[in-house]
C-alpha cells in the first residue's frame, strides 16, 4: 500500500511530522514502512510512503485508513475529503458530495443473496471519458497503478482513497440487468487485461448480465469495458462474504488490488460513502448525471461489535503501568466509543475496525498506541521453573551429532523433497511413497523414503569437486505412506566411500558399533538384511542390532547402479531409525559399572557355527547359559570361514567365580561346542 | 663385609674385584637398559660372574662353604640393592641423552576434523539460551493437519491469513507440509498441561519457487510459554537477550506491532541493520532494520481450543528464521547451500562452539 504525504497531510490537519516521521510512526503500530520515496506531484516535491499491510484490518488498504492511523498516532483528528458535486443534493452518507439521483429503475439484481453483503449500483448518462487531469493521472501512477483514461482512473483513485473496490461498466455494451450471481451458463471469459479465464460453474460467483459475464469478484471482463467513447456506464460498489472472495481467487489463481481488498473483512455500512465518493468524481470530473435510482442490497445491517473491557488489561499485558486515563485517551484517538464503568468498560470500534472484536483486540490497540518502544526490553524475564517435556530422542539426536562429527564425519541437511526414481533406488521399507498434490517445483514432487537420496548426491558432489574424504552423516526424517497413514521416521544416516573398497562396509561398522556403544548399547550385532535399497549389494547389506532389536540397516553401495557414472564408487550406507534406536537403549538399564572384587578368571573356546547363523544369538545363549552375572565379556577374537561352517575363537572373562568354578562352567558350556 | 679368594674350575677373581667393578657399572649406568646388561653380567642366572662364584661354593669343603657361602650371599644382597637404588635414580633422573633417545615422535598427518552443519551449531547456540532459561526442547511432524497448522492457530479455511502461506498439499485440505513450526505449539497444548516454557527448532516447507535468495524448504526457531503471568516485557527482555547472545551486547532491536493470527498483541522483533548500522544499504534495503520474525502474546482462542483458561494462564510465542541468520553468520550468498551443493568443511579448521 502507497500513500501520498502531501494527501496525508491534507486529510489530516495540524500534522507536522515529516513523511520519514510519518512513516516510521506507522511502522511501529504495525503498518511497516518498505519505502520512502522522494517525487514530485502537481509539480511540487512530495513523498510516496510504501507500506506493508499484514494486519487484518480491512481499512488499511486505504488512505483513508492510513490516514485516520496517523492521526491517532499523533492525537490529530481525519477531515474527511469533500467533493462538491454537481449538481449539488443533501449529503446523504457523509461524504459530502451530495450527488443527485434519478428517478428510473436502476438496472441490477443480487441473486446470491447471502453471498453479497451489500451491493449499490446506479447508471450515470451523458458522461464524457478522455485523458485524465495531470493531478489524477500522476496520483495513481505514484501509488502504482497504470493511468488508462479518465473513468478507469476515477475509479482506481476512488477504490485507493476508501478501500472499496468498484467496477465501471460501459451500459450501452450491457444486456439487461447487472446480477450477482453463481456462475451457471459461462465457460470463459476474457479479463480487462486480455487474458483468458477459463470459468468452472463450480460455485464462482459472477457479475453478469443477460448474455456476457461482466466480472469476477477480482476482475472484470472485457464485455462491457469503459473506453473513450462510453458516455453512459453502470456503476457499482459491493462487498461479499470474504470466504467466497478467497476461494473464487484460488480457483482462478488471480489476485488483484481489487481481491486483495475484498477478502478482508470490509465494512458493509462503508459502501455508502465509497459509492456517493465515486459517483461525485465521476459527475464532477466526467460531467452527466445520474439517470437511476440508487439499488441498494443491504439484507443484514452491520453494527460494530460492543466489546467488554477492563482497563487494567493493557499493563498487565505490556508488563508497565497503563492508567485507565491514558487508555481511555488512546482509543478515543482510535475514534473508538467507550462507556466506562467501576470495573469494566464497554467499548464500541469504529464500523471499519471489523478486526477488533475481543478485549484482546483492544488491549492491542491501546499498546501499540503508547508504543512497544516504551515497554523496558533488557531484562531477562524471572519465571518459574516448569517440568521439562523435552522428548529423550531430542538428546539422544544431539549426542549421535557430536559423536559423530568427534569422529571425523560431516553433516549435511539434505532435501526432504526428492523423485520417484531415485526413492525406489534408495527406499528399502515396506511403504508407498508421499505425493505432493500441487509443488510447483516439479523436480521435487515426492517426499523421500530414505536418507541416502541426499547423501549420495552430497557426496557425488563432493567427489566431482575433487573432496577425497567423504564421510557424512544426516539426521532427518524419512516418509512413506501405510494404507491411508502417513509416517515419518527420525532416521540417521551415514555414507562412507574411502578408496581400500574392500574395507568399507567394515569402516561403517566400526563408526556404527563405536557410536551405538557410545550412547550406551551393551549389545551390537549384525544379521542378513532380508531386503536393501536397490542400489545396494544384496551379498553384502546387513540388518543393525543394538540390544537385540533391529535400529537400521548398513549396506555396501554401488552407487553407478543409479547414476550410471561412476565418480564415486565403492561406498557404504547406513541408516538408522532414532526412535527404535531411543526405545533400545532406553529398554537396557544394566549398570556397566561394579565392584570389582576377585580377578577375573580369562579362559578360550572354540564355537563352529553353520554360515549364515547369526553370532549374537549364539553369544546371547551363551551368556544365558553361563549366567549373566558371572560374564564380564565374550570377545570374538578370530573367525576362520570353513566350507559351509564359520569357526570362531571367543574369549570368556569370568567374574565372581573360583578358578576351578570358572573352568567347570567354561567345560559345561562349551563341550558341545 | 669380609673379602675372599675364591677358587673356582676356571679361573681366580676376588670378591673384592666383582664388588668394586659392579658397583662402579651400576654407577655409570645411563639408562634401564644399560643398568640391566650390568645385572645380568653379575647376577645373571647363568653367567652371571657372582653367580659362578657362588655356583663354585659346592667344590668347597664345609668349612670354606660355612666360611665364604655368607659372604658371598651378602655381596649378592648389595649389589642387588644398588641395583634397586640406581633404577630408581634412573627412573626419575634419566640423562638428557638417555630421553632424546627414548623420545617418542610425533605423526604429522592431522586426523579429518568432523563438523556439524552451521543450522546444527547455530540451533545449538540458541538451543542453550532457552535450556539456561529453563525452557523443555520440543520437535513435531513434518506432515501435518490443516488441524495443528492452522485451525488450532486461530487460523480457520478461507482466513485471509492464509495467504501468508503457500502451502504445499499432500491431501488438500486435511494433509499438508508444516508452513511454520507454530505447529508444534499447537501440539504441546493440545497434549501437556500448563505450567510449561518450550522452545523448538525445525523444518517448515512453502510452495515457492527455489532461487538464490528464497527456498521452498526453510527452518524456524520458535518458542513459546504459558504461566500463570507472562507480559511483553517478559518476551521483549527474552528475545533481547537471544539476540544479545548471537550478536553481541551493543546489538540493537526494536520492536513494532505486527499481525499474526495466532497472537494478540503481535509483535515484530527487528534489528539494527548489522551492514549498515541503520542508515539503509542493500542489506536491509534501504530500511536500516532487519527483520527477524514474528512474537506476540497468545490469541485466547488457541488456549480455548486446547482446554486452557486463557483467564488463568496468559503465554507468549515468539518465531524467529534461522536460514538469515545462518546465511549471515558464515556468509552464505546462496540459500540453496544450507541443503547440499556447495555446503562443504575444511577438513581441518573448525569453529570455536564453546
Amino acid at each position: 500500500m502507497k500513500v501520498l504525504y502531501s494527501h496525508i497531510k491534507k486529510l489530516v490537519p495540524g500534522l507536522k511530522a515529516t513523511a520519514r516521521e510519518v512513516g516510521e510512526g506507522l511502522t511501529l503500530t504495525g503498518f511497516m514502512m518498505d519505502g520512502l520515496a522522494s517525487v514530485t506531484y502537481n509539480g511540487k516535491p512530495d513523498h510516496v510512503i510504501s507500506l506493508e499491510v499484514r494486519q487484518n484490518r480491512p481499512d488499511g488498504l486505504s488512505v483513508l485508513g492510513v490516514a485516520r492511523e496517523v492521526a491517532a498516532i499523533y492525537g490529530l483528528n481525519v477531515k474527511l475529503p469533500v467533493l462538491k458535486a454537481k449538481p449539488r443534493t443533501v449529503p446523504s452518507s457523509g461524504s459530502g458530495a451530495g450527488v443527485k439521483y434519478g428517478s428510473a429503475r436502476s438496472p441490477a439484481r443480487v441473486d446470491a443473496k447471502n453471498k453479497v453483503r451489500r451491493a449499490q449500483v446506479a447508471a450515470f448518462t451523458g458522461v464524457k471519458n478522455g485523458p485524465s487531469p495531470r493531478w489524477l493521472k500522476e496520483y495513481v501512477e505514484l501509488l502504482g497503478m497504470n493511468s488508462v483514461n479518465l473513468l478507469v482512473d476515477i475509479s482506481n483513485y476512488a477504490m485507493l482513497v476508501t478501500g472499496y473496490p468498484n467496477h465501471l461498466i460501459d451500459q450501452h455494451k450491457m444486456r439487461g440487468d447487472l446480477a450477482w450471481g453463481y456462475n451457471t451458463r459461462f465457460d470463459r471469459m476474457t479479463t480487462l487485461l486480455g487474458t483468458t479465464l477459463e470459468l468452472q460453474k463450480k460455485g464462482e460467483m459472477l457479475i453478469q448480465d443477460d448474455v456476457n459475464p461482466i466480472a469476477t469478484l477480482m476482475v472484470g471482463s472485457r464485455a462491457a469495458e469503459v473506453t473513450r467513447g462510453t458516455s453512459a456506464l453502470v456503476a457499482e460498489v459491493a462487498v461479499y462474504d470474504p470466504a467466497q472472495v478467497r476461494r473464487d481467487s484460488r480457483t482462478f489463481h488471480v489476485s488483484t488490488e481489487a481481491s486483495r481488498r475484498l477478502e478482508k473483512e470490509l465494512d458493509p455500512s462503508g459502501v455508502a460513502y465509497a459509492f456517493e465518493f465515486l459517483a461525485a468524481l465521476i459527475v464532477t470530473h466526467a460531467g452527466g448525471t445520474i439517470s437511476t435510482k440508487l439499488f441498494d442490497h443491504y439484507p443484514r445491517k452491520f453494527q460494530p461489535r460492543s466489546i467488554l473491557f477492563n482497563p487494567a488489561w493493557p499493563g498487565r499485558f505490556a508488563g508497565i503501568e497503563i492508567p485507565p486515563a491514558q487508555s481511555l485517551r488512546v482509543l478515543k484517538h482510535l475514534r473508538f466509543k467507550v462507556a466506562t464503568g467501576k470495573k469494566m468498560w464497554r467499548v464500541t470500534p469504529p464500523a471499519e475496525r471489523t478486526d477488533v472484536t475481543i478485549g484482546e483486540d483492544v488491549v492491542e490497540e491501546v499498546v501499540r498506541l503508547v508504543g512497544y518502544q516504551n515497554i523496558p526490553s533488557g531484562e531477562l524475564p524471572a519465571f518459574p521453573p516448569t517440568p521439562d517435556i523435552t522428548p529423550p530422542i531430542i538428546r539422544l539426536v544431539e549426542k549421535v551429532r557430536d559423536a559423530l562429527a568427534a569422529n571425523g564425519l560431516d553433516e549435511i541437511y539434505s532435501l526432504p523433497l526428492t523423485t520417484p526414481a531415485l526413492n525406489a533406488a534408495a527406499n528399502y521399507r515396506e511403504w508407498s511413497q508421499v505425493v505432493t498434490q500441487n509443488a510447483i517445483n516439479e523436480e521435487y514432487p515426492v517426499m523421500r523414503q530414505s536418507l541416502l537420496t541426499g547423501l549420495l548426491a552430497q557426496a557425488q558432489s563432493y567427489r566431482k569437486k575433487n573432496l577425497e574424504h567423504v564421510q557424512l552423516f544426516e539426521v532427518g526424517k524419512v516418509f512413506g505412506k501405510v494404507g491411508r497413514e502417513y509416517q515419518e521416521r527420525e532416521c540417521l544416516g551415514l555414507l562412507v566411500h574411502i578408496s581400500a573398497a574392500p574395507k568399507v562396509t567394515t569402516a561403517a561398522q566400526h563408526i556404527l558399533e563405536q557410536l551405538f556403544r557410545g550412547l550406551g548399547a551393551s549389545e551390537v550385532g549384525h544379521r542378513p538384511a532380508a531386503a536393501g535399497p536397490i542400489v545396494s549389494n544384496p551379498h553384502a547389506a546387513w540388518e543393525v542390532l543394538v540390544n537385540g532389536k533391529a535400529v537400521g540397516i548398513l549396506c555396501q553401495l554401488q552407487p553407478q547402479k543409479l547414476t550410471g557414472n561412476t565418480v564415486l564408487g565403492d561406498t557404504a550406507f547406513c541408516e538408522v531409525d532414532l526412535e527404535d534406536l531411543e526405545r533400545s537403549l532406553r529398554a537396557a538399564t544394566h549398570p556397566a559399572a561394579i565392584e570389582l572384587t576377585h580377578k577375573l578368571i580369562i579362559l578360550d573356546a572354540n564355537l563352529e557355527l553353520p554360515r549364515g547363523d547369526s553370532l549374537p544369538d549364539r553369544l546371547h545363549e551363551i551368556c544365558r547359559q553361563i549366567g549373566e552375572r558371572h560374564v564380564w565379556s565374550i570377545e570374538v577374537k578370530d573367525t576362520y570361514p570353513a566350507g559351509d561352517k564359520v569357526r570362531y575363537t571367543l574369549r570368556v572373562s569370568y567374574r565372581d567365580l573360583s578358578d576351578p568354578e570358572a573352568k567347570q562352567k567354561h567345560a559345561e558350556v562349551f563341550v558341545d561346542n | 663385609m669380609g673379602f675372599y679368594l675364591i677358587q673356582s674350575k676356571h679361573q681366580m677373581t676376588t670378591a673384592k674385584n666383582i664388588q668394586e667393578q659392579a658397583l662402579a657399572e651400576i654407577a655409570a649406568a645411563a639408562d634401564i637398559a644399560g643398568l640391566e646388561q650390568v645385572r645380568v653380567k653379575y647376577l645373571g642366572r647363568k653367567d652371571g660372574e657372582l653367580n659362578r662364584l657362588l655356583r663354585s661354593l659346592k667344590d668347597m669343603t664345609e668349612a670354606e662353604r660355612r666360611k665364604r657361602g655368607p659372604v658371598l650371599q651378602n655381596l649378592r644382597a648389595h649389589l642387588e640393592q644398588a641395583l634397586d637404588q640406581r633404577r630408581a635414580e634412573l627412573a626419575t633422573t634419566t640423562s638428557d641423552a638417555a630421553l632424546l633417545k627414548l623420545a617418542a615422535p610425533l605423526d604429522f598427518q592431522l586426523p579429518k576434523i568432523g563438523h556439524l552443519h552451521p543450522l546444527t551449531e547455530t540451533i545449538r547456540m540458541i538451543n542453550d539460551h532457552f535450556l539456561r532459561l529453563g525452557y523443555s526442547l520440543m520437535e513435531g511432524p513434518e506432515i501435518e493437519t490443516d488441524e495443528f497448522c492452522f485451525r488450532r492457530l486461530n487460523v480457520p479455511p478461507d482466513h485471509p491469513a492464509r495467504d501468508m502461506h503457500d502451502t504445499i498439499y499432500i491431501e488438500e485440505p486435511k494433509y499438508l507440509l508444516r508452513t511454520h513450526t507454530s505447529s508444534i505449539e499447537a501440539r504441546v497444548l493440545e497434549k501437556y498441561k500448563p505450567p510449561f516454557k518450550v522452545a523448538y527448532p525445525g523444518r517448515t516447507y512453502r510452495n515457492e519457487k527455489a532461487s538464490k535468495t528464497n527456498h521452498f524448504i526453510f527452518h524456524q526457531y520458535q518458542g513459546f510459554v504459558v504461566l500463570k503471568e507472562a507480559s511483553l516485557k517478559d518476551l521483549f527482555g527474552t528475545i533481547t537477550g537471544l539476540f544479545r547472545k548471537m550478536y553481541g551486547p551493543k546489538v540493537v532491536i526494536r520492536f513494532r506491532n505486527k499481525y499474526y493470527p495466532e497472537v494478540e498483541p503481535g509483535v515484530g522483533p527487528d534489528m539494527q541493520c548489522f551492514n549498515c548500522a541503520g542508515k539503509g544499504c542493500a542489506v536491509c534495503k534501504n530500511v536500516g532494520w532487519i527483520e527477524m520474525g514474528g512474537a506476540g502474546i497468545i490469541h485466547p482462542n488457541l488456549l480455548w481450543m486446547a482446554g486452557i483458561d486463557p483467564k488463568k494462564w496468559r503465554g507468549f510465542a515468539f518465531g524467529l528464521g534461522l536460514d538469515r541468520w545462518v546465511m549471515a553468520k558464515y556468509h552464505i550468498q546462496d540459500i540453496r547451500t544450507l541443503l547440499g551443493g556447495d555446503l562443504a568443511y575444511q577438513y581441518y579448521q573448525h569453529e570455536s562452539n564453546l
